[in-house]
């Protein structure tokens, strides 16, 4: 079956001197697939929408195209403009029209209807978002999550085979972003809309995606599931971008690697000089007087916590424990790794960008 | 020879759009009315090309020394004046509240209603040696008593503050509004006095928009050659006038006006530099607001006498003046005379004014529309913007200087159309020629009027637009008009109004026998027929009312960039 997105090979600079923004981009959204475009800022994803939506123009490539369900949009000879590529958009200052009514801005993509059938799908979309009680209204007489749902109905209602969302909760406080997220990810469920989703927050890719795609430096680094990305992250960057993250330099023996916290099983099987990654939650920590480290800060969330380890060696580590085990800082420990570890090449004290020390990505 | 010089200019800005698509729009649209506005002012400048000795020589030895010291004497004076005046009102009505205050916040504005050779003349009458105040101070004080000679330099400054100050007073007030109570307190808490606050912290912080005002009434002051002319006092730009129009001598003129061009870019970079670092208001309306102080009893009391003073002296006056002056005029006119000339006379205005209002507001729509921020490529447009400023450069040339540059601009397309036409159609001497120097010196009040009512329209809504399946044409008919429509009837007002008030440029190049109520009002005033002058003077005062009132509440509602831009 024909994706809901085919982009191929898309790359975009802004100066014949500049860097490339997005370089040789290439992604594919299903059908009803909610697919999360995550990376830190900067780091090409909003370029990427626009060139999908046509609001910039890729670099001329006869290998580059985009496809949107069975139709070209950009290829050799092809570009056809924002709007005729049926693409919604929900930005992240709504952009909600100031001057139009609620249901007068949900239905201002709606042509080709006449005026009764128009208000009627315009309800119908607000009724998705539970907004039909505030259709009369103007936008700046609603809350920043209204507007946001307003947004939602405003893009989904002319029913677009895709939908892309640029980063649409981050004006919003937490607590709202996080509810905000379960519901959209239901509307988008419902209306079986195939959408792209950009992020630069992991925790909101993880819960919201069917598929992930990591972005660094303009380019895609690496696509999957979350679960895939999360457990198989392709390198360090990716590693660290999606959760705290353990670097130890290692020998690596075949089947298993030699670290400071001894013998290490890995997952694949390497040789020479590695790093191996280990997840905070892959850590047992024991309280032991005669263990190698002890606890140098405690980050205590209830459920869990995360301890900042430091071993007689100088190496720091963090570790997530069950919340119930009370570690006074100062405390000896012993620590065992769990599980096989994931090696990656050993680059000395690079990490690909990403925060080098412990301590920083605790604090 | 502007086109050999401005050539190479164009290409390379086509050189750069070849090179970045999404750039020409933007540069075109700017581009042109940039050159535009400039060609005159280039004009003037290619004279020093052949700067004829002989010419400065003699201006130098005739009036030439006086000329310089006037004007400088004038500008120091109007703007010592109009600081001192403009900041005072405006600490006053933003700092005290006192019974009234309300009402004399707006009344405050209303002078700049009047402009010079209008209050001039009726100032002369009301304030000259012959004039019902010092007669009436005579009979009081003895036949020996003499307040000044008011038809002196002094005199000129007092006429000239008195309806500039409000440049000064709009921009302090708004700057002083968006003043944290914060700041303040802050300063009061290090131990600062009440006066203290003022001198180093109100003060300081409201500098960028004094600058900018204090700007604004020099570039009017150095406009004038009305005012001045009353009060005997020969400067550059009244020197340029007499040369032109009745001493004939056109070089003299033009080289005389090329120096005043020198002194308006002056001002201009002068203010620039006063300004520069200056984006530090407290803004935002989450600001606490600065809760005034209560005056009462006798402190209140003075200082409502001095503001209905001042008031009294600078409108309700002059203006019950022209009203009985009107009355009597018409009441003593021939039936039908008045109504006939009046008639034609501000059918003139109205038309020449409206056609000024609609072609500066639709090139500062283009300008604006071309320019508007689109996101990503935002750093592209950098010489668009640097081009958009110098389009708006015009508002800060005296008139005398647009209307010669405008004629010189135009002299070597006159022998063109001439061909063309069979010597019907001279550009210089049309309307079209007129209306060229009306859109050099208002488009930068056009311009900044629209270019902040586009504001309100964000990158993303225009995306939001399209992504919903607009084609661009639609996205301006239903997104981007309906929110700028309030910017664009304001920019519409205030071209209108000051094209209709504008004097100097309308008075160089107004087609042979077609006068305007200003030029009409002008020339009456100049021959002593002050009451025949009272019907037009009228008209403007009148028409000029509602956008001093509207300047009030643009300046209100953190529309400082409109205002500053004008420069």
């Amino acid at each position: 079956m024909t994706p809901a997105l085919r982009v191929c090979n898309v790359s975009k600079r802004f100066g014949a001197k500049d860097a490339y923004a997005v370089y040789r981009a290439s992604l594919e959204v299903e059908l009803g697939q909610i697919v999360v475009l995550l990376g830190p800022s900067g780091c090409g994803k909003t370029t990427l929408l626009r060139l999908i939506n046509g609001l910039e123009t890729p670099e001329p490539d006869p290998g580059a195209s985009i496809a949107i369900g069975d139709q070209t949009v950009f290829g050799p000879g092809v570009n056809t403009p924002p709007e005729k590529r049926g693409v919604g958009m929900v930005f992240q200052d709504y952009a909600l029209f100031p001057h139009m009514t609620v249901v007068a801005n949900v239905a201002f993509g709606l042509r080709g209807l006449d005026r009764a059938e128009a208000l009627a799908r315009a309800m119908a979309t607000l009724d998705q978002v539970q907004l039909s009680g505030l259709a009369q209204r103007y936008p700046h007489e609603l809350s920043g999550g209204q507007q946001q749902r307003v947004a939602l109905a405003r893009a989904l209602a002319p029913q677009p085979q895709l939908l892309l969302l640029d980063e649409p909760f981050s004006n919003l406080d937490h607590a709202l972003r996080v509810a905000l997220r379960e519901e959209v990810r239901g509307v988008l469920k419902r209306s079986g809309v195939a959408a792209l989703f950009v992020t630069h927050d992991r925790e909101e890719a993880l819960s919201m995606a069917d598929a992930l795609a990591v972005m660094q430096y303009g380019r895609i680094v690496q696509t999957g599931t979350p679960r895939q990305l999360y457990a198989h992250p392709a390198s360090p960057f990716v590693a660290r971008f999606l959760g705290e993250a353990n670097f130890l330099p290692a020998q690596a023996y075949g089947d298993h690697a030699e670290c400071v916290l001894g013998r290490v099983a890995l997952e694949s099987p390497a040789r020479g000089r590695v790093q191996l990654l280990i997840r905070p939650e892959a850590l047992d920590v024991s309280a032991d007087p005669d263990g190698r480290g002890c606890v140098e800060q405690v980050l205590y969330f209830g459920h869990d916590q995360l301890l900042s380890l430091c071993l007689d060696g100088g190496e720091r580590l963090l570790a997530r424990t069950d919340g119930a085990l009370a570690m006074p800082i100062g405390a000896r420990v012993s620590v065992r790794p769990r599980g096989p570890a994931r090696a990656f090449e050993w680059r000395g004290d690079r990490t690909d960008g990403a925060t080098e020390t412990s301590g920083s990505s605790m604090a | 020879m502007e086109r050999a010089s401005t050539l190479p200019w164009l290409g390379r800005i086509a050189a750069v759009s070849r090179r970045r698509p999404a750039f020409d729009a933007g540069a075109l649209a700017a581009a042109i009315p940039a050159f535009l506005v400039l060609l005159p002012l280039i004009g003037l400048a290619l004279t020093w090309l052949h700067l004829d000795g002989e010419i400065w020589a003699h201006l130098w030895r005739t009036l030439l020394p006086e000329m310089l010291l006037n004007t400088t004497l004038l500008m120091l004076g109007v703007g010592a004046t109009t600081l001192a005046l403009g900041t005072a009102l405006a600490w006053l009505v933003t700092t005290y509240t006192f019974p009234g205050v309300k009402l004399i916040e707006w009344l405050l504005v209303l002078p700049i209603a009047i402009p010079g050779y209008i209050l001039g003349y009726v100032s002369m009458s009301l304030f000259d040696y012959a004039g019902p105040i010092q007669t009436q101070l005579r009979a009081w004080l003895g036949p020996d008593f003499e307040l000044f000679e008011f038809r002196s330099l002094p005199g000129a400054i007092f006429v000239l503050s008195l309806t500039l100050y409000p440049y000064v007073y709009l921009l302090a007030r708004a700057a002083f509004r968006e003043q944290s109570a914060a700041q303040r307190d802050a300063a009061r808490a290090a131990g600062l006095s009440d006066r203290a606050v003022f001198w180093r912290v109100a003060l300081p912080l409201a500098r960028p928009s004094l600058a900018a005002g204090v700007a604004l009434a020099l570039m009017e002051t150095l406009t004038d050659f009305a005012v001045v002319r009353y009060f005997n006092v020969v400067t550059l730009s009244e020197g340029v006038v007499r040369l032109w129009i009745i001493q004939m001598d056109r070089d003299a003129a033009v080289q005389l006006a090329s120096l005043l061009m020198v002194i308006a870019l002056g001002v201009v970079l002068v203010e620039r530099r006063l300004r520069s670092r200056a984006r530090y208001y407290q803004l935002g309306s989450h600001a606490r607001p600065i809760a005034p102080i209560r005056l009462s009893g006798p402190r209140a009391a003075a200082v409502l006498v001095g503001l209905l003073a001042l008031l009294f002296v600078a409108f309700g006056l002059p203006v019950a003046q022209l009203m009985q002056w009107a009355v009597a005029e018409i009441a003593s006119a021939e039936p039908g005379t008045l109504d006939a000339t009046f008639g034609q006379y501000l059918l003139n205005t109205l038309a020449l004014s409206l056609g000024a209002a609609l072609l500066v507001v639709a090139v500062a729509l283009g300008m604006a529309y071309a320019l508007r921020p689109r996101g990503a490529q935002a750093e592209a447009d950098a010489v668009p913007r640097f081009l958009a400023r110098l389009a708006t450069l015009g508002y800060a040339m005296p008139g005398a200087v647009v209307a010669l540059g405008v004629l010189l601009a135009l002299a070597p397309l006159n022998e063109t159309v001439l061909g063309w036409t069979g010597g019907a159609v001279l550009l210089s001497a049309s309307v079209i020629g007129l209306l060229y120097a009306y859109l050099v010196r208002f488009l930068a009040i056009g311009f900044s009027s629209v270019e902040a009512s586009l504001e309100k329209v964000t990158p993303n809504m225009e995306m939001a637009a399209r992504s919903l399946g607009a084609a661009p044409a639609r996205v301006l008919a239903r997104v981007h008009l309906p929110l700028m429509r309030a910017g664009v009837l304001t920019a519409l007002l205030l071209v209108f109004v000051d094209t209709l008030k504008e004097l100097p440029v309308t008075m160089f190049l107004r087609p042979f026998g077609m006068e305007t109520l200003s030029v009409w009002t002008y020339m009456l005033a100049s021959e002593s027929a002050w009451q025949a002058a009272a019907v037009p003077a009228l008209t403007i005062v009148l028409a000029s009312v509602g956008p001093a009132l509207l300047l009030i509440r643009l300046s209100r509602s953190g529309a400082q960039n409109n205002w500053e831009t004008r420069l």
